[in-house]
């Protein structure tokens, strides 16, 4: 009964807010950011007028549209959280997780320089915030300047010790770059914090992973390829690693980051 | 000593007694988590609930949807009418009629006149199957607002489940008759009109939506008509109405059936805080 009535909701109040600003469920499952740099190019950056706020809500105020947005953003709807984070902005809202989120929101969408301006807004708002240099990382990341991603991702845990998800992602910054027992490190770090975290958890088997192929190769440069692997043939033996081949790629190593808060 | 005993095992019964005596009391409710604009005004922690509740409430996430206009009311203001209409909203889309029934019955408290209250409160009644209750709520929301469509609309649909026929087409007479629809119908029908052309005036569903309710109720008085027939005359009767009978019944069973719900209409109400 409840699932029909449903049907008739669509007259509620709220039509206006959810056509002008909500993305509406289809939209809360995005893609997570392209893995390459040129993917940015081609995005159509979402937008919205002051006028178009408040048609959606005409007597509401900025934090009307903070909480809204929140909840997008955690529905993971980017595009509504885009919109509603917009609207508080207009509402002279300069709060810094406002422009943290937002810039996340747009990294997602890979509108890379609307992030990354609302990343250095956020961080000129509230040097002492760690989120914004995490979520700068890692479209510093994505981009693949490995350096300043570092040095975001190593202000983050500065700020923030506890940041599990910052020393996670500088663990996959040096794995991408082949330093594993830096990233190594850190991911003991990340557990260390968050021990349930399945994060580092993927990242650890990930440079592993990568390990395991190197050794490989190193093997099979020293023996050659009659040599014979222990638990079967040589060819199987690569065979099987490489399938995790990926493991060792630029674009893997990005499935790795994580938000966090 | 025996004084004592009888004291001893009054006691004892107490002790024994006490946790399922406690069982039977009201649970504690859960304090909600309200850990956003600590140590702000209360008008900006009440207008960012709002928009949070409304969020989670868009996004199917109904508990944290609750848990937001549950801050409202448990933290900064337990009168703030926005915040139960909110709260009753999810908990009727959670099918959770009672608790919704309790806060429309809270908002109308604190808000006599609230038109949308009562039509709201109705649709849940009607989601119970209490038509007298929601019919009752219905007439209270047109007593504050003679001229609201969509109680005129919901009146009508529990009229019709309620088999006064007559009362329901009359309410949706009155709704057309509130708009002058039938202006832009007789535009449209035209026969020199400009097909190009846009209608003589912006309109909206709810204006066109009496014509379909029309049908239905007339569709409804059609199938009562035939089964009093085929009630009348057994094995001897027609057999295109026992047709006709069996097509609607089918139709009422199924697509057309007005106690669902869905034919109801939700009326606004501000949520901005």
């Amino acid at each position: 009964m409840a699932k029909h009535w449903t049907t008739s909701r669509t007259v509620s109040a709220f039509v206006m807010l959810i056509v002008i600003l909500g993305g509406g469920a289809a939209a809360a499952q995005e893609a997570p950011p392209e893995a390459t740099p040129e993917a940015a190019a081609t995005v159509e950056v979402v937008t919205i007028t002051q006028e178009e706020c408040a048609a959606a809500a005409p007597n509401a105020s900025a934090p009307f549209f903070i909480g809204l947005a929140n909840a997008y953003f955690e529905d993971e709807d980017y595009t509504g959280a885009i919109r509603a984070y917009s609207c508080a902005i207009f509402g002279a809202a300069e709060l810094p997780i406002v422009y943290a989120n937002r810039g996340y929101a747009y990294f997602v969408q890979r509108a890379d320089p609307e992030a990354l301006a609302d990343f250095n807004r956020a961080i000129e708002l509230d040097g002492s915030l760690a989120a914004p240099y995490n979520y700068r990382g890692m479209l510093y990341t994505v981009q693949g300047n490995f350096g300043l991603a570092l040095g975001d991702f190593t202000v983050a845990v500065t700020l923030d010790p506890n940041y599990a998800e910052a020393y996670n992602n500088r663990a996959v910054v040096h794995a991408a770059e082949g330093n594993f027992d830096l990233a190594l490190f850190d991911i003991e770090s990340a557990l260390l914090i968050a021990p349930d975290d399945p994060a580092p958890y993927a990242t650890r088997s990930a440079v592993y992973g990568a390990l395991a192929l190197r050794e490989a190769a190193e093997y099979r440069a020293r023996a050659g390829e009659a040599a014979l692997f222990p638990g079967g043939s040589p060819a199987e033996v690569v065979a099987a690693l490489r399938t995790d081949a990926e493991f060792g790629s630029f674009g893997t190593w990005l499935t790795l980051l994580v938000r966090g808060g | 000593m025996k004084r004592w005993m009888i004291f001893g095992l009054v006691a004892l019964f107490m002790v024994l007694a006490a946790p399922a005596m406690a069982q039977d009391a009201a649970p504690t409710p859960i304090p909600p988590i309200c850990t956003q604009f600590v140590g702000e005004a209360d008008d900006l922690r009440t207008s960012y609930y709002m928009g949070e509740g409304l969020g989670f409430y868009e996004s199917g996430q109904f508990s944290r949807a609750v848990n937001s206009f549950t801050c409202i009311l448990f933290e900064i203001d337990n009168s703030h009418v926005p915040a139960y209409m909110g709260r009753a909203l999810v908990l009727t889309e959670r099918g959770d009629y009672d608790r919704a029934l309790e806060d429309y019955t809270r908002a109308v408290e604190l808000d006599p006149n609230n038109v949308s209250a009562f039509n709201n409160r109705g649709i849940v009644h009607s989601l119970l199957g209490d038509y007298e209750e929601a019919q009752s709520d219905f007439d209270r929301a047109l007593g504050l607002d003679e001229g609201f469509l969509i109680g005129l609309n919901n009146r009508a649909v529990i009229r019709a489940i309620q088999g006064d026929y007559e009362g329901a087409i009359g309410d949706l007479e009155e709704a057309l008759n509130q708009t002058d629809i039938q202006a832009v119908i007789d535009d449209l029908r035209d026969p020199e009109r400009d097909p190009e052309a846009p209608p003589i005036r912006d309109y909206t569903l709810n204006e066109a939506r009496p014509y379909a309710l029309l049908g239905v109720i007339y569709s409804a008085f059609a199938l009562s008509s035939y089964q009093d027939y085929l009630l009348l005359t057994g094995q001897n009767a027609d057999f295109r109405i026992q047709s006709a009978a069996g097509a609607l019944e089918s139709r009422f069973t199924f697509d057309l059936r007005l106690s669902d719900g869905t034919w109801l209409l939700v009326a606004d109400f501000a949520p901005e805080g």
